[in-house]
């Protein structure tokens, strides 16, 4: 049977996240090209945070979604470049995690980011999250390591509840031609 | 068949090593360091003094292993003998193994975990942010994400640094102790080799001169605010980058490679 590209791209777009049902894996950014020719579909994906055990299963449940929509032969394919950022996750996709209980992932710090390891006063987060029960931004981290590789650990000063946060990611340098310093 | 170099101490290099392009071999030594630092911090499992940092210690041990999956599949890959991260993982022998002694060091107690973190953490954000400019595209890409992701491992570290160090004498005694353990064998990650002074040549490995500059300017200036010091003790060869290993390393292995050898060719 017949695929096209769009119709492949919607259906791997489509396929939830594992860990985060509420989030299809394209409004995460993970999902980078989809071509199909006749029934042959492949798909490029970018995985995101390097320890994540959900990329197979992403794998998977794409393969199987691409078969159920007509694809006979299903390749998948990771680029590392560039690398995967929060900064990629969608505004709506924000919206359903603060709906679900989980605080979207902090803004990153624009630009190039030169990792500072004299000054770990300069965090990662350029502002903490607010609380995604009460909204408030009395909010304090009780781990940066939460239940999966994507989450951090916070709890709210205001309602006293606890929350998971998605760890922020910032997009890094553009991979280099100059050779390394 | 190569027959295989005979190093300084008389006993052979690692076997087969010298057929790897340099590449291959420089992503191998940083997977191996990745690979082995995530199986000894994966004992602290069900282990830590308190659920939060056995869920940090076990998220940064899925960390490194993330890591060696990606740096051995490019070693792999960049080699071009078929062999996938499976295959290096689990079916290289001891002597085959080219990661630092540091990173293969026992856990020892909290304090100990706690001082070799700091080191190793430090290290590879200074490794991982001079590689993003590797003139190896996937290496660049790899390491551009990994920088980031040990950026968190240099701020737990610290930040229990500190608490043991200003906590209670015992506390101090402890984190001393484990810095006199681990301190010297970081200088194996700095020594200036054939192979990695070719790939600074060729813009695709950091100066490891440039990397010790910056680990040491961020971890003296720390210890000392803590008052805690450094011993003079310093390693200036590469045993464990020559498949040479402690004691300990053996039944580690044994452990982590008895399952997929019990089964070949077996999957989920």
């Amino acid at each position: 049977m017949v695929i096209t590209s769009t119709r492949a791209r919607e259906l791997a777009e489509a396929v939830p996240d594992p860990e985060l049902p509420i989030l299809g894996i394209g409004e995460l950014g993970i999902v980078r090209d989809v071509e199909a020719d006749d029934d042959r579909v492949t798909v490029v994906i970018t995985p995101t945070y390097t320890g994540c055990p959900a990329m197979e299963t992403i794998e998977h449940d794409i393969t199987v979604a691409l078969h159920n929509g007509g694809a006979t032969h299903v390749r998948i394919q990771r680029r590392l470049s560039p690398p995967w950022s929060t900064d990629w996750i969608t505004a709506d996709a924000r919206e359903k995690l603060r709906r679900f209980g989980i605080a979207p992932p902090s803004p990153t710090p624009p630009g190039p980011v030169l990792i500072s390891l004299a000054d770990l006063s300069m965090s990662l987060h350029s502002s903490g999250p607010e609380c995604p029960h009460c909204g408030s931004s009395r909010t304090e981290q009780v781990s940066a390591f939460g239940s999966t590789a994507c989450k951090e650990h916070w709890r709210c000063q205001a309602c006293r509840e606890p929350f998971d946060a998605i760890k922020p990611l910032p997009a890094g340098r553009p991979a280099g031609v100059a050779g390394c310093r | 068949m190569i027959a295989p170099l005979v190093n300084q101490y008389g006993g052979t290099a690692a076997p087969g090593q010298q057929a790897l392009p340099a590449l291959a071999q420089y992503l191998l030594r940083l997977g191996d360091d990745a690979l082995i630092l995530g199986q000894r911090l994966s004992e602290w499992y069900a282990l830590a003094p308190r659920l939060e940092d056995d869920i940090a210690l076990l998220n940064i041990a899925l960390d490194y292993v993330g890591h060696a999956r990606v740096l051995l599949t490019l070693a792999g890959e960049s080699e071009g003998a078929g062999r996938d991260e499976d295959d290096l993982a689990f079916l290289r022998v001891q002597e085959e193994f080219v990661n630092s002694q540091l990173a293969e060091l026992p856990n020892g107690d909290f304090g100990q975990t706690i001082a070799r973190l700091a080191l190793v953490s430090v290290w590879h954000v200074a490794l991982y942010d001079a590689c993003q400019e590797s003139a190896d595209p996937d290496l660049a890409a790899f390491a551009a994400k990994a920088a980031v992701e040990c950026r968190f491992h240099v701020e737990y570290a610290f930040s229990w640094l500190e608490r043991l160090a200003h906590g209670t004498e015992e506390s101090a005694q402890h984190v001393q102790a484990g810095i006199d353990v681990v301190w010297p064998f970081a200088g194996e990650l700095f020594v200036p080799d054939a192979l990695v002074d070719g790939l600074r040549d060729s813009g695709h490995a950091p100066d490891p001169r440039a990397l010790e500059q910056r680990w040491r300017s961020v971890l003296e200036p720390r210890l000392a605010l803590l008052g805690l010091t450094a011993p003079h003790t310093w390693m200036r060869t590469t045993p464990g980058r020559d498949g040479l290993h402690l004691e300990p390393f053996t039944p580690m292995l044994a452990e982590m490679q008895h399952l997929h050898r019990a089964y070949p060719g077996a999957s989920w």
